[in-house]
Formats: structure tokens, sequence, C-alpha cells
């Protein structure tokens, strides 16, 4: 049976959760990529994304689908396939609620941008990343990343968005391109 | 509550109504402030992409061990049994 996210967060790592899902859907949505013609590469590659916007999905809005995650990740998986190999000229029509999982693309962040703040910052972005999009609590990202207890956390989290926010910044008035 | 907290709350529409009077108020008279708010705004974003890279990484790796470990040989042979 598929793991709810939000009731397991505090009892599953998130690895488990990905090895359940797994578990559980890509079977169905390898059969289906195969019957359209596509490789187990093709699949896997449709599952990867697919996961990415499941789990975004469910941290920003705690999306618990009525007819179970493993169902709506299955259709996730098959928008995403249409969509790769549009010019198969295929469609599938979306039910409400997938249509809903599928998420905008991102604002374009420069890779180059990204990738300075990972070599100068990389401790401060796991910290908010591990707040904001794992979504752990304060207690969680102590014992995580080693503070003496929540407060800590906390004041170094604060610490942390203002070196990032800061680092936007200098980039900002130095006329750095931060869009691709 | 400092200004990065203040900043903060009003991303995530957590401001309760003073405060987000306040905020607005702020956000008219203090240019500076609302050059704040966009950088950290960025910030956000900036976090998320990392997120969202970590995951991505997290995923390749778990699905690495589902092909290679031999634990997970039956969900394998199910896979390939697709492809043959």
């Amino acid at each position: 049976m598929v793991m709810i996210i939000e009731e397991k967060k505090q009892l599953n790592t998130r690895e488990t959760i990905i090895i359940e899902l797994y578990k559980a859907t890509f079977p169905e949505v390898a059969s289906f990529v195969h019957k359209m013609g596509g490789s187990l590469a093709d699949a896997k590659d449709i599952f990867q994304d697919a996961l990415v916007i499941y789990f975004q999905k469910n941290l920003e809005h705690n999306f618990v689908p009525e007819r179970g995650h493993s169902h709506y990740l299955k259709g996730i998986s098959k928008h995403l396939w249409y969509k790769k190999f549009r010019t198969r000229k295929q469609n599938v029509p979306l039910t409400k609620e997938i249509s809903t999982l599928l998420v905008e693309e991102d604002p374009k962040i420069s890779s180059r941008l990204l990738y300075f703040l990972e070599l100068s910052g990389k401790r401060c972005l796991d910290l908010l990343s591990a707040f904001y999009y794992e979504q752990l609590n304060m207690k969680e990202i102590a014992q995580r990343f080693g503070f003496s207890g929540e407060r800590s956390a906390t004041a170094q989290k604060y610490k942390c968005l203002e070196k990032i926010r800061n680092a936007v910044r200098d980039h900002e008035l130095n006329k750095e391109d931060f869009y691709e | 509550m400092n200004e990065t907290q203040l900043i903060e709350k009003y991303l995530f529409k957590r401001l309760n109504v003073e405060d987000q009077l306040f905020m607005e108020a702020k956000l008219l008279t203090d240019p500076e402030f609302k050059c704040k708010l966009k950088w950290q705004s960025r910030a956000h974003e900036i976090v998320k992409a990392h997120g969202q890279k970590i995951l991505r990484q997290e995923i390749i790796s778990v699905e690495n061990r589902l092909f290679s470990e031999l634990r997970f040989q039956n969900f394998r042979a199910t896979i390939f049994k697709i492809f043959k």
C-alpha cells in the first residue's frame, strides 16, 4: 500500500517513501510506456519527473488525492509521456485533480548563481531547503545539522536566509543576470 | 519580529491583520525594505531550485538501488519482464 506522505513523514524517511512509491506504481507506469513504444530508460525518466512534481505538490499544498497517491502518480506520468512525445499526436484527458498536481514551470534560476551559492553556501541552502522544501520541523533540523536545540536551529535558519538574500542582492547590484 | 521574519511571514501569507497593515505601509514608505522583499523572494526561489535538485538526486539514487540490490530482485524481475 502506498504510504501517505503527510501521515508518514514523521515515521519514514523520504527515501522509504520513494521506494514504496516505486514498488507500488512504477510497474504500471513501465507497462504503459512499453505499450506506447517507449524504453525502460524512457519509463525511468518519466517517473523521476513525475515524482519531483508529486512531492513538490504535496509539500506546497498538502494535497491528499481522493483516489490514492499511486493513481495520481500514474496520471502525472501519463501526462508527462504525452507531453514529451507530443509529436505522436496522442492526447489524454486530465481529471481535475491530476491537472491540479501539475505545477507550472519554475522561473528559471540562473544556473550560475545557483552553482555559486552551492559552492559558497551549501550548508545554508541544505538547511533552508530542509525547512522550506522538505518541511522538517526545527527539532528535526537541529538533529540533522547538529545544533544544540530548536532555538539555535531557528536562529541559524534566519542567518542563512539573510546570507542567501544578501548574495542575491550582491549579484543583482553587480548586474549579474539571474535568468538564463 | 525582525525584518527577515516579517518578510517571511508576508511571503507565506502568515501575517495577522495588524502586521499585514504595517507591512503594506512599510512597503509604500521604505524603498530599501521593498528591495529586501524582492531579494528574499528570489532567495526562496533559489532554495526551491536547490531542494528540487536534492530531491532528484535522491530519487535517482533510490532508483539505482532498486535496480541493483539483491533485496529488490522481485521488483526488477517484474520490470524486466515488461521490457523483455
